[in-house]
């Protein structure tokens, strides 16, 4: 079988209408650069694929909505049900697994052939035509992504402490106030720079999170190789021994799941509040009970009965 | 109905204040004070609700506590009980009362908290 498209085949198809220009090509950036996705379709001549569900796959380039799969026989006439039809049919797919191993799956080889890379694109009954087709950086881009020198990043360091100290701890208190950095960096060009995401998220979980909140990017000179993002977060009230991670999985991009084990204890004895507010007329009832007992004894003690009586008495 | 009411009090204030010596008349404006923190302390409790339970507790017993004692004291320095106790003199009932007193206040504070 192979991928047939009546509407979108090249000029230069030898009358089966298997060399196709390719119309749906993915947006995501960490796979393609802009050039790519914006610049000449990619020529295609090959077997077409269907992909599921699964969140480790993406989809990189697909045919139109008039391309189907089918044997090509002379009459190429479709009497069963194709294996897959329309935009469904993928041409090029890729997976990366949880470890970060890349798979790309492409149904053609030409689409990496000397002639595609030079051959102009001239649609048939159109007038869309270019002189150069994108397949060279196409290729490019596609293997640089799957053999990890492009969309990798990596955790360089990871830092959290109290506010305003710097020690590391592995007991918190709840309640706690705690600044938590972590340094990503990403792997382009043949050296690593610092990483451009802004929706790196922090999690603190025991079983289920408790708090989950988005880390800001500080800003870096050019010469830094890792971003550092930072968070300033309050510990739930909660105690028990928590997990702080950072599980950042984007398409395209290499998955990072960094985690620190840290346990958070209850207040001690003397870090309760003192005095509490909800109790203060019964702190001003037994001082003014106090208060009370003394004036009364005193005025007691001078009253000038009792004085008397005692002076009978001495005398 | 109400003059009735009324003109019993004025008669009961007039022979309260002609009849009842100086001392025990001091003793019952001290109950009186204890009294009127008792019921300020427990109508706290009641709308608030009894969060610091122990304060609570400490609070309102150390006026039941003192008005017990006051009341103590009144009635063993009462001349006119005088005949009922006879081993015990004002001063010691006043030497009693101060000590129990102290007692009290050192569990108060202890216990409030």
């Amino acid at each position: 079988t192979s991928v047939i498209d009546h509407f979108n085949y090249d000029k230069s198809d030898d009358g089966k209408h298997t060399l196709i220009i390719a119309k749906g090509i993915t947006n995501n950036e960490a796979i393609l650069t802009k050039n790519v996705i914006e610049g000449p379709p990619v020529l295609f001549r090959g077997i077409a694929h269907k992909i599921g569900t699964v969140p480790l796959l993406t989809k990189i380039l697909w045919a139109g909505e008039t391309a189907y799969s089918y044997e090509t026989k002379a009459d190429q006439q479709v009497d069963q049900e194709p294996l897959v039809v329309g935009s469904k049919v993928m041409l090029v797919s890729a997976l990366q697994a949880r470890k970060n191993a890349r798979v790309t799956f492409v149904g053609s080889i030409e689409l990496f052939s000397d002639r595609f890379f030079d051959s102009p694109i001239q649609r048939t009954n159109s007038a869309e035509s270019f002189t150069k087709s994108g397949n060279e950086d196409f290729a490019k881009d596609l293997t640089k992504w799957t053999f990890q020198e492009k969309g990798v990043l990596k955790v360089t360091s990871r830092n959290h402490h109290k506010e305003n100290e710097t020690e590391e701890l592995e007991v918190y208190r709840i309640k706690d106030n705690i600044v938590y950095t972590i340094e990503i960096s990403e792997y382009v060009n043949d050296h690593w720079q610092a990483f451009n995401g802004t929706d790196v998220q922090f999690e603190a979980i025991m079983l289920d999170p408790y708090i989950r909140k988005t880390l800001t990017p500080l800003p870096i000179s050019p010469e830094q190789q890792a971003r550092k993002y930072k968070a300033h977060i309050q510990l739930p009230d909660v105690y028990g021994v928590f997990t702080f991670k950072v599980n950042y999985k984007r398409s395209g991009y290499s998955y990072i799941e960094d985690s620190s084990v840290v346990a958070i204890r209850p207040f001690r004895h003397n870090e309760y509040p003192r005095y509490i507010s909800a109790a203060y007329p019964y702190y001003t009832g037994a001082a003014s009970m106090i208060v009370g007992f003394l004036l009364f004894s005193v005025i007691w003690f001078f009253n000038k009965e009792n004085s008397k009586r005692a002076k009978k008495k001495m005398s | 109905m109400s003059d009735k009411v009324s003109s019993a009090i004025q008669r009961l204030w007039t022979s309260y204040s002609k009849n009842t010596p100086q001392s025990l008349q001091l003793i019952d404006a001290y109950l009186v004070f204890i009294l009127f923190s008792g019921v300020f302390q427990f109508v706290h409790c009641v709308l608030v609700g009894t969060f610091p339970y122990n304060a609570f507790l400490a609070g309102f017993i150390s006026t039941v506590g003192s008005f017990v004692l006051a009341a103590n004291l009144r009635i063993q320095t009462n001349p006119d009980n005088a005949a009922e106790f006879k081993s015990i003199s004002p001063e010691r009932a006043f030497a009693d009362f101060v000590f129990c007193s102290i007692v009290l206040h050192f569990f108060v504070v202890n216990f409030i908290g």
